[in-house]
């Protein structure tokens, strides 16, 4: 996972993500990495965690807009190094990503998803819907926002606007909706 | 020896600087990085959770409002601020209830205008910090908010007709208008353009007289008062405190200056590790502007007690929406920008019922009483009532439950009132205090 770090975002920048970092980003990020190493030795572990968790009831009430007619992906995949999760009944994989890589506390954030089965990770599906939501489970609370959802053109799926209002755990939810099936993932979000 | 010596200053200048985390400080000047209690070797052992709030950064610039930094606009929108003439009865102003001797508030559990109102009237100091505006957010930005109390009739009564033709009509008002947006609008026949006319949904005879008139009249109305609006917003966005003795503990950390570490009483460091830590405060009264700009139920019943009847932000969400003066409205300077994308995602829903915004905690010594119908007397009661929760509401199974009795000793709750009143600012400016003086 990347190392908590907060950027601030323009969510009219929203809409052009970034595809690789740029040389800059990854060498802050190095550094990041040698100097959280330094924070994690004296302070313990400040990064998020992440871990997959299992099952849950669905209450996503954000519908996803229609978008252009999805085609297949290209050569070079956008999701090499976003994060996984397989969902409930393992039936299908998500990668994701956030535009800023570590999601910020109490700014709008950017979620891209692709959608895969679970034994082809190599082409991801464009004959699925997504839905992303999230929430703070022990606080019985949503998020304040319904994200912006739409569909790209390569079959990826956007949350724009997405925003963690408070610290503490946070799940997101991923709502995959293909036919009559709906297998839920559901990731861990730690923020301070 | 000297080697082994700067190693020792640097790994202290790992404990002391945001930086030596590895984690920039974003445009708002705070930083992520691990939180651990405070141990026997101090504070600088606990930077994260407090370096989140502080040092404060310059307030959000309001890319809405085209005039929101000129300072033309903000001397015009000091005149219109402390301008009597354009209520009905030509005598409240903006600073009859933002008084600048009290905070820019009022001191009263309730706002008094024309009639009493059913809210506490906020304070305005550093007001261009927040996200939402009213405390049930039912405005996006500064500028959005002025045109509501004004024409208010339980408020200043006034109308936006009778506004433009004060400014169309007073020299000096019309100067400094036409040199920002050119002249007014012609509003000399009073025929076409009753003074008594606004959109009302309490006042038919107004909104009658209104819907009468052209729609390109109406048009033009609409603009200039909006116009109008910015100006004042302009002049609020001046309203910043300057660094309170929390910021100067805080640069304390920084640089171990004794003197600055002092800002803070010994009660107030135990009421801010009570904060950040077991009491958990930072959840909702979060970064710099101490809250998080968004919405929770506290439980605090209404003043004249149960039931509720305020459905704050349940409503609030669906009338920034709608609002015909929204950052998304084309009298919106950026109906493209962040807060118009905001504003499109914002979710209401039943879990909204009751909802009211997280106030800031800056200034919150001088902003007595408290909680939006100023429910609490003093810093005292409130953290009374957090500590208790007696009396609160229940929470409706669609709600957030967040709130927990607290449980603190007397000796914690006189901490924590004491960390809060660290956290008044230095005044601002006495120019700003008053109408400007001509010059
Ligand atoms: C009669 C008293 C009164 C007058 C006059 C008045 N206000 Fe207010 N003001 C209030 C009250 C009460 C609220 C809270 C109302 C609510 O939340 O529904 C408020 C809220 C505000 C807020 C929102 C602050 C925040 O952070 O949410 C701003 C800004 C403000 N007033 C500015 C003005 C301006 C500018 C004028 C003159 C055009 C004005 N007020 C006139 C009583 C008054
Ligand atoms: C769940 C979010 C949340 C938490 C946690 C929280 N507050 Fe608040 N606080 C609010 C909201 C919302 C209001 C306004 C409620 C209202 O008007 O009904 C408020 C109001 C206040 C006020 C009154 C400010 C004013 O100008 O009226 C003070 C003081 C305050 N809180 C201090 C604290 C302290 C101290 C703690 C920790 C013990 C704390 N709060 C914890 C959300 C929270």
């Amino acid at each position: 996972m990347t190392p908590m770090r907060t950027n601030s975002i323009s969510l009219s920048r929203l809409s052009s993500l970034p595809r690789r970092s740029s040389l800059a980003q990854r060498a802050s990020r190095s550094l990041l990495a040698a100097s959280t190493l330094l924070a994690a030795l004296a302070a313990g572990c400040g990064s998020p965690k992440h871990a997959a968790t299992r099952g849950a009831t669905p209450d996503a009430k954000a519908a996803v807009e229609a978008g252009p007619a999805p085609v297949a992906p290209r050569a070079a995949p956008d999701w090499s190094g976003a994060h996984e999760v397989v969902g409930s009944t393992g039936t299908f994989l998500v990668r994701w990503r956030t535009t800023p890589d570590a999601i910020p506390m109490n700014e709008e954030f950017t979620l891209r998803a692709w959608v895969f089965a679970a034994d082809d990770r190599e082409h991801a599906l464009t004959d699925v819907e997504l839905v992303v939501d999230a929430g703070m489970p022990e606080h019985k609370h949503g998020m304040a926002r319904a994200p912006k959802q739409t569909r790209r053109p390569d079959g990826s799926f956007d949350a724009a606007g997405m925003l963690f209002h408070m610290p503490g755990r946070w799940e997101l939810y991923f709502d995959v909706v293909r036919g009559e099936l709906t297998e839920r993932a559901q990731v861990r979000v730690d923020l301070e | 020896m000297i080697r082994a010596a700067a190693i020792v200053a640097v790994a202290i200048g790992a404990w002391l600087h945001p930086r030596s985390f590895g984690v920039a400080p974003n445009e708002r000047g705070w930083s992520q990085a691990p939180y651990r209690a405070p141990n026997e070797r101090g504070w600088s052992q606990a930077p994260y959770r407090i370096r989140q709030h502080s040092p404060r950064p310059a307030p959000p610039a309001d890319p809405t409002n085209r005039v929101a930094d000129d300072p033309r606009a903000a001397k015009l929108g000091q005149r219109l601020f402390f301008e009597k003439r354009w209520s009905k009865n030509g005598e409240i102003s903006c600073a009859t209830c933002h008084e600048p001797e009290r905070a820019f508030a009022d001191a009263k559990p309730l706002g008094e205008g024309l009639a009493k109102l059913e809210r506490h009237t906020p304070s305005l100091l550093d007001v261009a910090y927040n996200r939402w505006f009213f405390w049930d957010g039912r405005a996006d930005t500064l500028w959005s908010q002025a045109l509501g109390p004004f024409e208010n009739d339980a408020e200043m009564g006034g109308t936006r007709v009778g506004a433009v033709a004060l400014v169309a009509s007073d020299a000096t008002l019309r100067a400094e208008y036409t040199a920002l947006f050119g002249a007014p609008p012609d509003v000399g026949d009073a025929a076409r353009f009753p003074r008594d006319a606004k959109p009302s949904e309490s006042n038919a005879a107004a909104n009658a007289l209104w819907l009468a008139m052209h729609a390109d009249d109406r048009e033009a109305i609409d603009r200039a008062a909006s116009n109008l609006a910015k100006c004042v917003a302009a002049y609020e966005r001046r309203l910043v405190t300057g660094p309170s003795p929390f910021d100067r503990f805080v640069q304390g950390l920084d640089d171990g200056d004794p003197a600055k570490l002092g800002a803070l009483s010994p009660s107030a460091q135990r009421g801010l590790e009570l904060f950040v830590g077991k009491a958990n405060c930072r959840l909702c009264h979060s970064g710099p502007n101490f809250s998080d700009g968004e919405f929770h139920s506290i439980g605090v019943a209404p003043l004249a007690g149960p039931p509720p009847r305020d459905s704050g932000r349940h409503a609030g969400a669906k009338l920034v929406r709608e609002a015909p003066f929204n950052a998304a409205s084309r009298f919106s300077d950026a109906p493209d920008g962040d807060v118009a994308q905001r504003l499109a995602t914002v979710r209401s829903g039943p879990e909204m019922w009751g909802e009211f915004k997280t106030p800031s905690l800056r200034n919150v010594g001088r902003t007595a009483p408290y909680m939006h119908q100023g429910q609490f007397a003093t810093l005292e009661a409130v953290v009374r009532f957090y500590s208790t929760m007696e009396g609160a509401l229940a929470v409706g199974h669609h709600q957030e439950t967040v709130m927990q009795p607290l449980q603190l000793t007397d000796a914690e709750i006189e901490d924590l009132v004491a960390f809060l009143r660290s956290l008044d600012g230095a005044d601002v400016a006495d120019e700003l205090q008053r109408a400007p003086s001509d010059d």
